[in-house]
Order: C-alpha cells, then sequence, then structure tokens
C-alpha cells in the first residue's frame, strides 16, 4: 500500500517510492520541517561564534546533516498538488517534526538532560506557548539564537496554514467589497502571499529591535526580545530588562502589532489607511484593548502613576497572548486575574501571529447569538451572519461554531488530564486555556507567576496536545487524527485485506 | 395590549392570572399543614395565598386572551415566571423566614427572592444555612418551599395550559418557550390535553416516589416533600444535611431511580404508557444519557478508591453524586463538610469529572436543567459532519444521530443556543469575579444556576450555603441566571421584545 516494488529502485533512479497521497502530505511535512530546523541550526551555529562558540560545531553538524539528508529525501517525493485536506495534514506533521528534531538538538547540545523536558520545550518554543523550563543564563548565543527563532517559525507556520487553509482567509477570500480587491490578490497568490507576510515579519523585527539596542540593551538582546514579542512568543533572555519603562512601552507597542491582523497592516503599509481602519475586528480588538486597560487598572487597586502603564502593558501581553514574564504590581482581585485569563481565551485578530479563539471568530459567535434571538421570534427569517460589512458564508460560520466546540472539549479534557496528575481545580484550568492560546506564564489568583518548573514531567506533557492544538489553530490537528484514523482502520481492516488478498491470489 | 368592551387583551396579564390563583390555591394547601404544626407561619401563609388569590382574580377577570405570536409567547412566559418568583417571597417576608441580626431588609429581600426562585426554577441553590438552619423552620413553610419545586419542575404554564382551551395551537407554542429542550412533541391531539397527560405522569410519578420512600423509613411529611422535589430534580430538602440526614442506602437509590425517571423525556413516559411496554431502550438520548452516567460513576469510583476509599463507599457516594447532578436535582448525601458524600473534598480530577455533569444535565422534555445531552449528541454530530467535510469539500454531508439525519435548522437553533449559553457563562462568571467570588465558585455558580443544578464547586458545594459563597449582590445575579436557565434562555431575554413594541407603536401614535 505505501511502499511500491520498486522502493530500492527508485532510489538510484530518483523515481518517487511514495505513491499514496496521505502518505505524500507526510513525507512532505516532515521533510519541511526538519529541514527547516536543520536551516536554522546552521544559522544558530553561525551565530555561537559571536560567543563563547562552544555548540557550534554541534549546530552546525547537527543542522548540516539533517538538511542535506532530508533536501536530499525531498527528490524523491511525488510533485503532486495537495488538496486542502492534504496541505493541513503536512503542516501538522511538519509542526511536529521540527519539534522532535529541535528538541534531539537540544539533547545534543546538553542544555537539556531528560527527552520529555526538551520536547516540552521545543514544543513552547514553536508553539509560541511562554512557558518555559530552562535557565537561559547558562545558554551560549547559539542556543539563545536558535529558541527565539523557533518562535517566529512556529509563528510563521501558523500565519500560512491560516493565510492558505482556514476558514477566516477563506472568508476574506470570498469578499466582494472593493476595498478588499488588493487583499484578494494578497490571499490568492500563495507565493506572494508568503512574500508579503514574511516582509511584515521582518520589518516588524527590525522596528522593535532598533527601538530596543537605543534603550541600552545590546543589539543581540534586543533582536531576541524583538523576535520573541512579533512571534508572540514571550520568552526573554534577560527579565531585569523587562521592569524599564521604556523598555515596556516598547514592547507593548510590538504585541499590539503583533496581534493585528496581517491584512490591516498590509492596508497600512500599502497606504490604504481609510480601509485598514475601516476595519470592524480592528475596532473591536482596539476598544477590548482600551476597556480592559481602564477595568485592570481599576481591579489591581494600584493608585501610583504607573500602574496604567502597566495595565496596558499585561493587557497587551495577555489579547496577543504573547506572555512575558512581567512582575505583578498593586493587589490584584480575582476579577483581574480572571480578566487576563478572558483576555488570553479571546486572544488578537484574526491572521494574527497570536492564539486564542480570535475576535473574528468571537464577533461570528456573536452574530450567531443574534440570528438566534431573531429566529425565536421569527422562526422562518433568514439572517445571514455578517461582520462588519462583510457577510459570512455559511460554512465558514459552521466551522466557527465547531471551532468553538472543540476548544471548550480541549480546555475540559486538558483540565481533566491535569487534575488526574494531582494538579489542582483552579491550576488546572487555568494551564489548560493559557496552553491552547499559547500564551502564558500562568498566574495565580494574586497575579503571582506559577513556575511551570514545579510541574512534574507528566503534568506539562499533558500540556502539548492543547499547545500544539491551539498554535495549529485547532482544524489541522484534528484532521490528521482523521487521516490517522481513517489509515489505522484501513490498515487493520481484516476483511477487506483477506478478500483483496484473494482477488491477488486468484488472479 | 388591547381594550375590548369590557377587557383588557392581553395574553401576558391573563396567563399571568391563572398563574397566581394556582399559586394561591397551592400556598393555601401548606397554610392547612401549618394549622397542623403549632400554627407557626399560619398567619402568614393565609394572608400571601389572600394577597395572590386577589391578585390573580383581578388579572383573570379583567383580561382576556390577546395576540398570540412568538413576541407575546415569551412575554407571558417571561412575565408569569417572573411574577410568581416576586410574590413567591411573600410567605418567606411575612413569616420572617431570612431575618437575622446584621443585615437589611433589601438583603432579606435578596434572600427570600433568591430561595424562591431556586424553588421555582428547580435549581436547590439554598441561602439556609449554619447561620439559619433549614430544620428549625415551620412545617409550613417548609412544606410551601418544597411546593415552589413541585409546581417549577413540570412548569406553571403547563399548569395553566392544561386549563386553558381557548388558547388553542398556541398553548404549544406557551409550553414550548417553558419546557426545557429543543421543542416539545404533542402526545395528545389537543395542546390542553398534552398538558394534562403531562402533568398526570408528573403527579403518578411524585405519588410512587412517596410510597417508596415511606416504605423505605422516611416519615410521612418527609416522604412526601422529598418525593415532590425528585420528580422535579429540584434538591431542596427538609433537612440540613439533606439526604445524608438519613444515611440510609435504601433511602439513597429511591432517590437516584426518581431522579433518573424526572430527567427523561416524559414524551418517552407517556409513550411507555401507552404502549405498556418498555420503550425507554429505543430512544438514543436517553441511552446516551444512562451510558453517560455509568461512564462517570465508574470513574469518579475508580478515582475515590485511588484516593483511599473503600470500593463500596466511594460506589455509593459516586453513584449518588453524579447521577444528583446529571439528573440537575442537587440533593447531597453527605454527612457534614469534609465527609465522603461532600464533593468539594474530593479529588481535583472526581470534580472536574462532576463539572461535566453540572454542565450537560439530563435529557430534553425532562424536569431537568442543563445544556441537555440532545444538544451534547448534536453538538458532536456536528462537528464530526464539519471535519468530514474538510477531507471531502465536494462531498454532500449530513449531520446523523443513530440512523436519524438532524435537520440543519436544528443544527443552527443548537449552535446558536450553545452560543448565547457560553455568552451568558462568561459574562456571569465576569460578574461574579467582580463582586468579590473566587474564579471556582464564580464559575461553577454560573453553571449551576444556569443548569438549576444547585449546588456547584468551590465554596458551594452540597453542604455549603450560598450565603458563604456570594454576597447578596451576587446572589441576586445567580437569581437572575436561575430564572434565564430554567426558561431555556431565550424565553426571559425576549420577553421584554412585546411591551417595547407596544410602546414604540404607542409613541408613534400620539405622534
Amino acid at each position: 500500500m505505501i511502499l511500491s516494488p520498486s522502493f530500492i529502485a527508485g532510489l538510484s533512479k530518483k523515481e518517487s517510492f511514495v505513491t499514496s497521497p496521505t502518505l505524500i502530505a507526510v513525507c512532505r511535512g516532515i521533510v519541511g520541517g526538519v529541514s527547516v530546523v536543520g536551516f536554522l541550526a546552521i544559522t544558530s551555529g553561525l551565530i555561537d561564534l559571536t560567543g563563547s562558540g562552544e555548540n557550534t560545531s554541534k549546530l552546525l553538524i547537527f543542522g548540516t546533516f539533517t538538511t542535506l539528508f532530508f533536501t536530499f529525501l525531498s527528490r524523491y517525493l511525488d510533485q503532486t498538488k495537495l488538496s486542502k485536506s492534504e496541505g493541513l495534514l503536512a503542516i501538522t506533521c511538519g509542526f511536529v517534526a521540527g519539534i522532535f528534531t529541535s528538541s534531539l538538538l537540544y539533547m545534543l547540545t546538553g542544555e537539556m538532560n531528560s527527552f520529555q523536558d526538551s520536547l516540552f520545550e521545543s514544543t513552547a518554543a514553536f508553539t509560541t506557548t511562554s512557558l518555559s523550563i530552562l535557565n537561559v543564563n547558562t545558554f551560549g548565543n547559539g542556543m539563545l539564537f536558535f529558541r527565539s527563532f523557533s518562535q517566529l517559525l512556529g509563528s510563521f507556520a501558523a500565519i500560512l496554514s491560516a493565510v492558505m487553509f482556514l476558514p477566516i482567509s477563506d472568508q476574506q477570500h470570498d469578499s466582494t467589497s472593493s476595498a478588499l480587491e488588493l487583499d484578494r490578490m494578497f490571499l490568492q497568490r500563495r507565493i506572494a502571499a508568503i512574500q508579503n507576510i514574511a516582509l511584515i515579519h521582518l520589518a516588524s523585527i527590525a522596528v522593535v529591535t532598533l527601538l530596543l539596542s537605543f534603550e541600552r540593551m545590546s543589539f543581540f538582546n534586543s533582536l531576541l526580545m524583538a523576535v520573541s514579542a512579533v512571534s508572540t512568543g514571550g520568552f526573554t533572555v534577560n527579565s531585569s530588562f523587562l521592569t524599564d519603562p521604556s523598555v515596556q512601552w516598547i514592547l507593548m507597542m510590538g504585541m499590539i502589532v503583533a496581534g493585528t491582523s496581517f491584512l490591516t497592516i498590509w492596508r497600512l503599509v500599502t497606504g490604504r489607511f481609510t480601509s485598514a481602519f475601516r476595519s470592524s475586528e480592528l475596532h473591536t480588538y482596539l476598544l477590548l484593548i482600551a476597556i480592559s486597560t481602564v477595568l485592570f487598572y481599576l481591579w489591581t487597586n494600584n493608585d501610583s502613576q504607573s500602574s496604567l502603564r502597566q495595565s496596558l502593558l499585561f493587557v497587551s501581553s495577555a489579547i496577543s497572548t504573547t506572555g512575558f514574564h512581567f512582575l505583578p504590581f498593586g493587589n490584584w482581585t480575582v476579577a483581574a486575574s480572571f480578566l487576563l485569563l478572558l483576555l488570553i481565551a479571546i486572544g488578537p485578530m484574526s491572521l494574527s501571529g497570536g492564539g486564542g479563539f480570535q475576535i473574528l471568530r468571537l464577533r461570528i459567535l456573536f452574530s450567531v447569538s443574534i440570528r438566534e434571538l431573531v429566529r425565536q421570534l421569527h422562526p422562518r427569517a433568514i439572517v445571514k451572519i455578517r461582520v462588519g460589512k462583510e457577510i459570512i458564508a455559511d460554512k465558514n460560520v459552521r466551522q466557527v461554531v465547531v471551532f468553538q466546540f472543540l476548544f471548550l472539549s480541549i480546555v475540559f479534557s486538558t483540565s481533566l488530564l491535569l487534575t488526574l496528575l494531582g494538579v489542582s481545580v483552579y491550576d488546572a484550568f487555568v494551564s489548560a486555556v493559557n496552553a491552547l492560546a499559547t500564551a502564558g506564564p500562568i498566574r495565580g489568583v494574586d497575579g503571582a507567576i506559577i513556575d511551570i518548573a514545579t510541574f512534574s514531567s507528566g503534568e506539562r506533557l499533558a500540556l502539548l496536545p492543547a499547545m500544539l492544538s491551539g498554535r495549529l489553530y485547532l482544524l489541522p490537528v484534528f484532521v490528521t487524527l482523521g487521516y490517522l484514523l481513517s489509515e489505522s482502520r484501513n490498515f487493520l481492516r481484516p476483511r477487506r485485506r483477506y478478500l483483496r488478498w484473494k482477488s491477488s491470489f486468484k488472479s | 395590549m388591547k381594550l375590548s368592551s369590557r377587557n383588557i387583551r392581553s395574553t401576558s396579564l391573563h396567563v399571568c392570572g391563572i398563574a397566581l390563583l394556582f399559586l394561591s390555591f397551592g400556598i393555601g394547601i401548606t397554610s392547612l399543614i401549618a394549622l397542623f404544626d403549632a400554627r407557626t407561619d399560619l398567619n402568614a401563609l393565609f394572608f400571601s395565598a389572600l394577597i395572590i388569590a386577589v391578585l390573580g382574580l383581578i388579572l383573570f377577570t379583567s383580561t382576556t386572551i390577546g395576540e398570540t405570536d412568538q413576541a407575546s409567547i415569551f412575554s407571558a412566559v417571561g412575565a408569569t415566571w417572573l411574577l410568581v418568583s416576586l410574590l413567591g417571597t411573600l410567605p418567606y417576608l411575612l413569616a420572617g423566614t431570612f431575618d437575622r441580626a446584621g443585615i437589611g431588609a433589601p438583603e432579606i429581600f435578596v434572600d427570600a427572592l433568591f430561595e424562591s426562585v431556586s424553588g421555582f426554577s428547580c435549581t436547590g441553590s439554598t441561602v439556609f444555612g449554619a447561620h439559619n438552619l433549614i430544620e428549625l423552620q415551620g412545617a409550613g413553610i417548609l412544606f410551601y418551599r418544597q411546593l415552589t419545586q413541585w409546581i417549577g419542575g413540570m412548569g406553571i404554564v403547563v399548569l395553566v395550559v392544561s386549563v386553558l382551551p381557548s388558547l388553542r395551537a398556541s398553548g404549544l407554542g406557551l409550553i414550548d418557550a417553558e419546557a426545557p429542550g429543543a421543542g416539545v412533541e404533542r402526545i395528545a391531539p389537543r395542546v390542553a390535553e398534552t398538558a394534562k397527560k403531562f402533568w398526570y405522569i408528573y403527579a403518578s410519578l411524585t405519588v410512587l416516589v412517596s410510597v417508596l420512600l415511606f416504605a423505605t423509613g422516611m416519615g410521612l411529611f418527609d416522604a412526601i416533600s422529598h418525593a415532590m422535589t425528585t420528580a422535579s430534580t429540584g434538591g431542596f430538602s427538609t433537612r440540613d444535611l439533606s439526604i445524608g440526614h438519613w444515611n440510609s442506602l435504601s433511602i439513597e437509590i429511591v432517590i437516584m431511580a426518581g431522579l433518573l425517571l424526572g430527567a427523561t423525556n416524559f414524551t418517552l413516559h407517556a409513550r411507555s404508557i401507552e404502549k405498556r411496554r418498555f420503550d425507554y431502550g429505543n430512544d438514543s438520548e436517553f441511552k446516551s444519557f444512562i451510558m453517560l452516567l455509568m461512564s462517570g460513576i465508574i470513574l469518579v469510583t475508580l478515582l475515590l478508591t485511588l484516593d483511599g476509599a473503600s470500593f463500596s463507599r466511594a460506589l455509593r457516594v459516586a453513584s449518588f453524586n453524579v447521577i444528583t447532578l446529571g439528573s440537575s436535582g442537587g440533593f447531597g448525601n453527605a454527612s457534614g463538610s469534609g465527609t465522603a458524600g461532600d464533593f468539594v473534598s474530593w479529588t481535583s480530577s472526581s470534580q472536574i469529572v462532576l463539572l461535566f455533569f453540572l454542565i450537560f444535565g439530563g435529557c430534553t422534555g425532562s424536569t431537568s436543567g442543563g445544556v441537555k445531552i440532545m444538544r451534547l449528541r448534536i453538538g458532536l454530530a456536528h462537528a464530526y459532519r464539519t471535519l468530514r467535510s474538510i477531507r471531502r469539500p465536494r462531498a454532500l454531508l449530513q449531520a446523523r444521530m443513530g440512523s436519524r439525519t438532524i435537520p440543519d435548522t436544528l443544527v443552527e437553533r443548537v449552535a446558536g443556543f450553545v452560543v448565547v449559553y457560553g455568552i451568558l457563562v462568561v459574562a456571569g462568571t465576569f460578574i461574579l469575579t467582580a463582586l468579590g467570588a473566587d474564579l471556582i465558585t464564580s464559575l461553577s455558580g454560573v453553571f449551576s444556576a444556569l443548569g438549576n443544578m444547585g449546588p456547584g464547586l468551590g465554596e458551594i458545594g452540597p453542604s455549603s450555603s450560598f450565603v458563604d459563597g456570594f454576597s447578596a449582590p451576587g446572589r441576586a445575579v445567580l437569581l437572575i441566571f436561575m430564572m434565564i436557565g430554567r426558561l431555556e434562555i431565550f424565553p426571559m431575554l425576549l420577553m421584554f421584545v412585546l411591551p417595547y413594541r407596544n410602546s414604540v407603536k404607542a409613541i408613534k401614535s400620539k405622534n
């Protein structure tokens, strides 16, 4: 089924030996994921030369080997066009392969001894979840670079999957509004879309790096902090910088931009300010930030002058699901910590680097609830779901409703799993929401950070499926599970196998 | 509202009038019980019945049935529940049930309204506790408290429809707006007969449970009182320790069986009685409900056993608490705070399993609350269909439940309901945390109120009072959620549409 009889001969003839479309997608994903991590390892190896150079050889050898080997393998993969679901499968496989390769690298460089810990750390990095168990003070420049840029890779891959495959992009794609003509081009040509998003990413990183480097931070540290902010990863190199007010303002700006849709940023970059500011999703996003900042300020019972800035800092960190490890201030009420948790769950705009439920989906759900209220009064009424002036296709509304269902199911099942392992109900619930929204850090009621290192390795591993699903916006993971189930069912189906064997025997 | 030659034409007021007459009749009966109980609370109950009867009579005689469109139906059902719950506080206020040192009149009113709404909505959350013991109350007030749940269980509007043939087909709309679930099936050609049949089955179930409870060792008063709140899956008890007071396995078994029957679709009961055969096995929702409960019991038993409890004890407390929450009953079998039956002292994982049942409740068309198993199944079927459609974009896939195809309109209704439910949960939790309650108590409190469950997690366990978990404003918020939850959200949210329309019309006509 999987390997043709010409497997060995295929290697020398440079023919595709993988024939099943599903397996082609899996292989392409794995090859892509591992090659990209290998390439990052090579770059990190070179960067390591700027520091102690302790890990340079390991990073270069590992990177070169994996990149070359997997690029070589890719020559034997059939170049057939993948369907949408196979594309989702490829992305998930690539993500998982990248995570595993990265965890092998952590072990190879001796930064971590346990495979579970390195798996957790690399998953946290790729999924841009700000839950780290590493002591970065002992890290060389190479590994610091690798760790930070893993976040960027993860964020970038997630956005690409959203742009190219997920319903949100379809919605924009189906738009008939003239203001979105250029955006449709932005989305229709995938290569152009990838280039544009990469350009926006790089430009944002460059601006934030430049601004941070003016504030007593070294260029290298500034770069890593900028990458963490723009990718909504939240890993920090040196926590002492986080208390500096000017650094806080720059990070705030970076995080708010990172939570903004790339479409909106693209419109701004291309000078279409009116259409950019007309986005109803952007209005909701900014309104949420403003209201939440005021509420957070009121609920932290702190009347010092700095608290409004700090409130905005915590709110922007939560809503963009970045999760820098800022220390709490004032006296937090329960409502303040719940507000942050709610913002983490809601997340930023769609087609941004952040995780969570995302504002467009939330607005669609609000429209669904309004439609239901209208239908209660007028059962035969035909009510279209709108966000701003855009009509959302029924197919996409259905997917958003399912997204909500899956989101809540994962929060519930992760909480159950954590409580089974001995975590308290509150900690389990908060950890599950943080993991699924790819945010962090986990905070107690008083705002104090709960160190994830105090969790057992089993408890940390229980968070991984939620982190992965959250980063890939759930559907790719469930489609992959569907493939896995149907393939294993086909593989195990004895009657069909017997009949096939019988017919081949007869012929 | 239109003025005819004699009467005001208003469906809402007319239905309210009859509902109040029924309520006064019920309170009148409890006055008789107070008469035999050293006449404590007799005056309070008698005067309450009198005031409510006069009000009901005025409304009934001065009004006739008016418009019966959807807005009028929601307005009628919402107004009836509001008025009944509001006037239901009279016996408590006149008897001074919630008077205690250190609290003012507003808080006493909130407590009385909380208990009244908790009763009529069959939630079972209580403001009685160590500061104000249930067992110190007179038999009249206690019986009235149980009666509120019995009336609320099947629904006071269903009762009204059964005696109001003039409503004709609109009566089904009224029942539909009040009954839990995604639609009511007619079990008789006439709507009034359908309503009567529901009440007959309900009353028979109550009698059956009363007899069994009496036979298993409860006193007559307690047996009847508990049967009323078992059939209605309400959960109020005449004892401070609830069912834990008797510490009797046989009583717990009867209560569990009663709750299961109460949480089953009453149409299914009617069909089984009509066909004279056990027809429950053919109902996919009922089968899922039983399967879920069994899985929950096994899981919780296992977790409690692993936590050090003996298997028999674990099985007993797990079965009772899973069934009581799964059916939205809300009884407790703990013999005190922190004892085996007090689920807030269990392991975190067991509490999360219970939270699942706290959210979903029982079957549609039953007296139980929660999101309902049917909606869970439709949600699962819809998710499965959508995920399959990503793999097969051109396939015409239908959401299916067993061999039945689920129409898209029903899927959309369920999706809409779940979305509104979710928004209410988040909003409620947000308000309660802002009022000072902790997150788990607030979240489970909102689920408990919306699902009409009774107890919750955190500080509102089966042995706790809601006074300990929430401030007076917090309790006021919860009672609104209880009412919204009892009417399955929409009637309560849309009840003001008709008055709004009428006032807009009035302003326009003036201009």
